[in-house]
């Protein structure tokens, strides 16, 4: 959903974990869910801590594909 | 009030010929108005009453900000309170326009009183549509603001034909015009960083539709109109058993078997202890990002956003599916 976010003008943008579930997925196990969590709200005070101009996606590069799960089906 | 048609109700009169007769005309100054809008209009709106009247026509008010939100408050006022329908004029800068858009109809003019009269005729002609109650055109046709209706209508080719023609004509070089005009998004200056997360208190706030068991708010499953404000504090985590889930948009199984994959209050938490962020607010914010118009949204956003300043928060994490 972030070319949404960036479009719509959303200013600090941290890429999360899928639509269904952006704070975690089910498919890992509770401690590694926890830990992938924990590093998309640290970003995202990173994010907060840091000057923009303009609609800025924050690279979440520590989210692996495995992490990331099913984007399932959403409406916007 | 003055009794028949004075100033620009001559060309109310004007353009209604035999259709009609102007009564009286109710006039006031922009500042009286908008100093004391609910004053005033009452005072207004029972001067009108007195008269009985078919249809009020206010303004047109043109580029003029003050006059247009008197007209379009007058306007809302009498079709509300007297079941008079009423018609207004504005150019599409004036801000009477975005705020009673929705309730009244506000034909389109341009920015001044120089061409009065082409562009009451077609105040009058809305109006004494709506008085004998016909039909009424979409607003591209009629030459009012859309009023955020949808109406079903039946057209002859279907969606697939209709869009491939659009397509030729825009490869052609022709323009065209969409069938579903886009909201265009206002941009919004990002506020500056801050400067130390480690003391600044930091909010919650979601679209994914968290909420207590039982939605004490009635927040819509779709649409919203409304959020809830819900209290985190003492907690180290949210217990699923108190939470649900009335987002209508996907598929909620997952954060409602752990709201966290919503609400990141557990990690917030441990964050917050090792001083990683200063406080984490008490309050989480929560409403459904699905079919929310941008009105709405924006609304809640504002709201939401002075109640936060309020209690001192500098930052947000607005977790969104």
């Amino acid at each position: 959903m972030t070319p949404v976010a960036v479009m719509v003008g959303a200013n600090r943008i941290v890429p999360a974990a899928g639509i269904i579930h952006p704070l975690g997925n089910a498919e890992l196990s509770p401690e590694e869910e926890k830990a992938l969590r924990r590093r998309i709200v640290e970003k995202a005070l990173q994010a907060l801590q840091t000057d923009v101009a303009q609609p800025t996606v924050f690279a979440a590069p520590s989210i692996t594909e495995a992490e990331r799960g099913g984007e399932g089906q959403a409406r916007p | 009030m003055v009794t028949g048609a004075v100033g620009s109700a001559r060309a109310v009169q004007q353009a209604l010929d035999a259709a009609g007769t102007v009564v009286a005309t109710v006039l006031c100054g922009d500042n009286y108005i908008a100093e004391q809008p609910e004053t005033a209009v009452a005072a207004l709106l029972s001067l009108i009453a007195a008269q009985g009247p078919d249809l009020v026509v206010a303004g047109p008010a043109f580029q003029a900000g003050r006059y247009g939100v008197a007209c379009g408050a007058l306007c809302a006022a009498v079709q509300a309170q007297l079941q008079v329908p009423t018609v207004t004029g504005m150019h599409e800068e004036n801000p009477g326009v975005d705020l009673y858009r929705r309730q009244v109809y506000i034909v389109q003019t341009g920015s001044e009183a120089t061409r009065m009269l082409d562009e009451v005729r077609r105040l009058v002609a809305l109006g004494l549509k709506l008085v004998r109650r016909e039909a009424i055109g979409t607003p591209a046709v009629e030459g009012y603001f859309a009023r955020g209706i949808t109406h079903n209508v039946l057209v002859e080719r279907n969606a697939a034909e209709r869009a491939t023609a659009m397509l030729l004509e825009k490869l052609a070089g022709r323009s065209v015009l969409s069938e579903v005009p886009l909201p265009t998004f206002p941009q919004v200056p990002a506020p500056p960083s801050i400067k130390e997360v480690r003391r600044a208190t930091i909010a919650l706030v979601t679209d994914g539709g968290l909420v207590p068991q039982g939605n004490p708010d009635g927040i819509e499953a779709m649409a919203a109109t409304r959020y809830g404000a819900y209290s985190i504090e003492g907690l180290e985590q949210l217990d699923p058993a108190q939470y649900d889930n009335v987002h209508r948009g996907y598929d909620t199984t997952y954060v409602k078997q752990d709201p966290h994959r919503l609400v990141p209050v557990d990690v917030a938490r441990e964050l917050e202890r090792e001083g990683a962020m200063g406080k984490l607010h008490e309050m989480v914010y929560s409403t459904t990002g699905v079919a929310t118009t941008l009105a709405h949204s924006q609304r809640m956003g504002r709201e939401i956003a002075a109640r936060l300043k309020a209690a001192g928060v500098e930052g947000v994490i607005l977790t969104s599916t």
